[in-house]
């Protein structure tokens, strides 16, 4: 086997297969390393398993609402087993598909660790490799709390609740991130009793607050405990302390959903020099402090979601062999798979008043929309969108409602080129669609 | 069919390149990728490499010459192909004195627009029409009322976005635009014919060394203060690593390496000296990003250790060795974003000196000789090795105590520099 390329990449995560196949897309010799199983969390336990169970669980809660659309149906029956059996089989067909992408392009994949020797050396296998540059896309681990009774069987990770025949018939999630958030309207949604734990005292605060509001509002059938924590999991019952009182709730299954940490040991991150403290600190460029060695993806703590992952891959790769590019984090999109769906791109009031900018708010409600009125009748909506006073520029667009992640990629489009007001209301939408409502809330602007 | 070479563009803040020295001559073939020249900044060499296979037929430019960014330097192509096409920007390029500004903001090459003004002299509209492109819809309306358009953008596709032009209009505009269209002619150096003076114009590395020495003595309140560390230990611990097995690496290890591994790890506990200040904001730094001042051949370098105090003594060591061995030809980024500076003349036999600040940090520490101090023991008066240690801080940032607290337990560290190993 070859030992010298133009890019070693280790970790096949979104971040990494990513890097390998845009690198081999543009003639370079890759070698993508990785110790566990291609496509990294994306794939196997993060983002294709949840949407897939979403689709299930969707569709399902679809079907025991169908009256108000003139559709009676008789008996409608969740089952987890197929469910997961469908979800395994999509996982299998992603990641033989990523192999087949990089493979095509004269990748190589290997399957083992990997260890940084040098600024251009790593081992893996017992054989040094070199090249003239190195990735690190080595990803982040969820962080297990040391709490009493962590170790009981039914406690889990998404890795081992994504692969569960059988739907709990109560779920305690640990953790207050929008993952988690994420996972409990799933598993609320097919029927399972879901509470959810967390210290942090509010969830999602990064997100528009009326939105927010909306969102918690609408998933009433999700117990939440903020502010609180759990002292112990014993006899499949989590107990909870908050400063007001501490009970007891039951749990057929516990999910670890915190914080997620960067992977940043145990491949020679240290011998090469490379700064590392909670995360692997990147320029825009993903450069490490190292030459020649960059960072993508989780590891970089920078922004830990599957697309943000792609994007700093084709940002590295691009730095890497000449083209002019840089990650911009203020247009990472953002969206949950809830029911109803949230979805953002850009920044909401508050950040832009933080950061000084002048902003008029147009706001609409979606029931406004033909679309969304059609498809969901009485159900909640909002789009609110931020515009720059000085430029008149579109710099954030906050959706709550229906499908509306649908739109987040548009609304990223209008605020990578900075389309101002005036720019969008020229756009031609189809009728009748959700996407009018970009158009519509503008309007509002007075 | 010619190609032309341009200068390159090297950062946002850079206007001129040196030609260092043409590693291809006038008649040679180049590869694509093969290096076609060296070009010096402020700061760093960089190799340029040849875009296009073909002969080098013409350079405009010889090694020394200051040349504007984006101007022609050469042309490459088939032997006998038409290169007049492709000459450097001349002084009779006819354009509106608008237009000059615009493209010197822009980076744009005066000499690749077509005149559309009276007698095909090139007016505003024509350098704006090679530019607007680049910019965003809203970018472009902030143009169109005047604003600066820099060279450069962070947007999608390298477009320039409206907080690149923002960026641009506070940023103080020190050129004269017409510099960066009139490429300057006059040879890097000359001597006079008949007496011995030698006379070098200030460029390259020495013009940016004149520049900031003098500004960091006219706009800081710049205070030495001196003191000695009992060097024993430093000594001992220094003749071990050279003793040391060959196998383990670790007997390169310098007295200067020890110093500012000392430096780094005492820094931790004193934020107020890790930091920077500038347009009256004082910014300390949780990690200590370490400049060492070099002698290079081409003058003065600073080369910046990052994290330094996170790195292990053999890690630090390794990475002072790299710059060092490197300081013709570091990067930009490994010679910026220093938050303190050590500079270390002791080799020379200097005892003390007073360091100037490297702005916009606020402290500098100076290392002199090792010399013997007599220091009064129980019975008898010792000659003890002591470290001379000078230590520069900007007064408007740092007042002498805690300076001193700082020199205090530097000189504490390496006193008792096996137990700093510990920590």
């Amino acid at each position: 086997m070859n030992t010298h390329y133009d890019l070693i990449i280790i970790g096949a995560g979104a971040g990494g297969y990513t890097a390998a196949e845009r690198a081999g897309a543009a003639g370079k010799r890759v070698l993508l390393i990785e110790k566990a199983q291609l496509g990294g969390v994306c794939i196997n336990v993060g983002c294709i398993p949840a949407k897939t169970l979403f689709q299930s669980a969707k569709i399902y809660r679809q079907l025991q609402d169908t009256e108000r659309f003139g559709v009676h149906v008789d008996s409608v029956r969740f089952d987890m087993r197929e469910v997961i059996a469908r979800k395994r089989r999509i996982v299998a067909q992603l990641r033989e598909g990523v192999r087949q992408q990089i493979e095509r392009r004269g990748g190589v994949i290997l399957q083992a660790e990997a260890r940084l020797t040098g600024r251009k050396t790593v081992r893996a296998d017992s054989v040094t490799y070199s090249a003239e540059r190195i990735l690190i896309a080595s990803g982040a681990s969820p962080v297990i709390p040391e709490l009493p009774g962590i170790d009981q069987p039914y406690v889990f990770t998404t890795t081992q609740l994504f692969d569960l025949e059988t739907l709990p018939s109560s779920l305690v999630i640990l953790g207050g991130t929008p993952i988690a958030l994420n996972v409990a309207s799933i598993y609320a949604l097919a029927g399972s009793k879901v509470t959810l734990i967390t210290d942090q005292p509010a969830l999602l605060p990064d997100v528009d607050e009326e939105i927010r509001a909306l969102l918690l509002r609408d998933l009433s059938a999700i117990d939440f405990h903020l502010g609180s924590h759990v002292t112990q999991i014993v006899d499949k019952s989590v107990h909870i302390s908050s400063p007001s009182a501490t009970h007891e709730v039951r749990a057929d299954a516990v999910l670890i959903s915190g914080e997620r940490a960067p992977n940043l040991t145990g491949f020679g991150l240290e011998e090469v020099g490379i700064d590392a403290d909670t995360r692997i600190h990147v320029d825009d460029y993903m450069r490490t402090n190292v030459p020649g060695v960059y960072a993508i993806g989780d590891v970089t703590g920078i922004s830990m979601w599957a697309h943000s992952a792609a994007r700093m891959a084709q940002v590295a790769v691009n730095h890497m062999f000449g083209t002019v590019d840089r990650f911009r984090q203020d247009t990472v999109p953002f969206f949950l798979h809830t029911y109803p769906e949230i979805a953002s791109v850009g920044l909401t009031e508050a950040a832009a008043k933080a950061r000084g900018i002048p902003v008029q708010i147009a706001r609409l409600p979606l029931t406004a929309n033909a679309s969304f009125l059609i498809e969901n009748d009485a159900q909640r909506g909002l789009c609110k969108m931020v515009v720059d006073r000085r430029t008149n520029v579109v710099i954030g667009v906050h959706l709550y409602g229906g499908e509306c992640s649908t739109l987040v990629l548009g609304a990223a489009a209008m605020l990578e080129d900075e389309f101002r007001v005036q720019d969008i209301q020229q756009m031609i939408f189809a009728h009748p669609t959700l996407s009018e409502v970009l158009r519509d809330t503008l309007d509002e602007l007075r | 069919m010619a190609f032309t070479v341009v200068m390159p563009q090297q950062g946002n803040s850079v206007e001129t390149c040196i030609i260092y020295r043409w590693r291809k001559n006038v008649g040679e073939s180049v590869a694509k990728g093969e290096i076609l020249l060296d070009i010096e900044t402020d700061k760093a060499v960089i190799e340029i490499e040849s875009g296009v296979n073909g002969v080098l037929l013409e350079t405009y430019y010889q090694a020394g010459d200051e040349v504007p960014v984006k101007t022609p330097i050469a042309v490459i192509g088939q032997p006998g192909a038409h290169t007049s096409a492709a000459q450097p920007a001349a002084e009779t390029i006819a354009a509106s004195p608008r237009a000059r500004k615009r493209a010197a903001e822009a980076g744009v090459d005066l000499a690749s627009r077509r005149g559309t003004g009276a007698q095909g002299r090139i007016i505003e509209r024509d350098v704006l029409d090679a530019v607007l492109p680049r910019l965003t819809p809203a970018a472009r309306a902030l143009a169109e009322s005047g604003m600066p358009i820099p060279p450069n953008g962070t947007g999608i596709g390298g477009r320039i976005t409206t907080d690149d032009m923002l960026g641009a209009a506070n940023a103080a505009y020190s050129t004269i635009p017409e510099a960066a269209v009139d490429p300057e002619t006059q040879p890097a150096s000359s001597s006079h014919a008949a007496d011995e003076l030698t006379i070098i114009s200030l460029r390259g590395v020495r013009k940016i060394t004149a520049e900031r020495m003098l500004e960091s003595l006219q706009t800081s309140a710049q205070l030495t203060l001196t003191a000695s560390a009992d060097a024993r230990a430093l000594q001992a611990y220094r003749a071990r690593l050279k003793a040391s097995e060959s196998t383990l690496g670790l007997s390169d290890i310098s007295l200067n390496d020890l110093m500012l591994f000392a430096v780094a790890r005492t820094l931790r506990g004193f934020p107020d000296l890790n930091a920077t200040l500038e347009d009256d904001v004082i910014r300390q730094s949780a990690t200590v990003h370490l400049g060492f001042a070099v002698d290079s051949p081409r003058g003065l370098l600073v080369p910046v250790i990052r994290s330094a105090e996170r790195l292990t003594l053999q890690a630090l060591a390794r990475e002072s060795q790299r710059l060092i061995e490197a300081a013709g030809k570091l990067a930009p980024d490994d010679l910026s974003g220093g938050t303190f500076t050590v500079s270390n003349l002791g080799a020379f036999g200097v005892e003390t000196f007073t360091p100037i600040l490297n702005s916009p940090q606020v402290a500098i520490l100076g290392v002199g000789k090792i010399d013997l101090k007599p220091i009064q023991g129980d019975s008898e008066v010792q000659f003890i090795p002591h470290l001379h240690l000078s230590l520069t801080i900007d007064h408007r940032a740092v007042d002498g105590a805690p300076a001193a607290r700082f020199l205090q337990a530097l000189c504490r560290n390496i006193a008792q520099f096996d137990l700093l190993l510990a920590q």
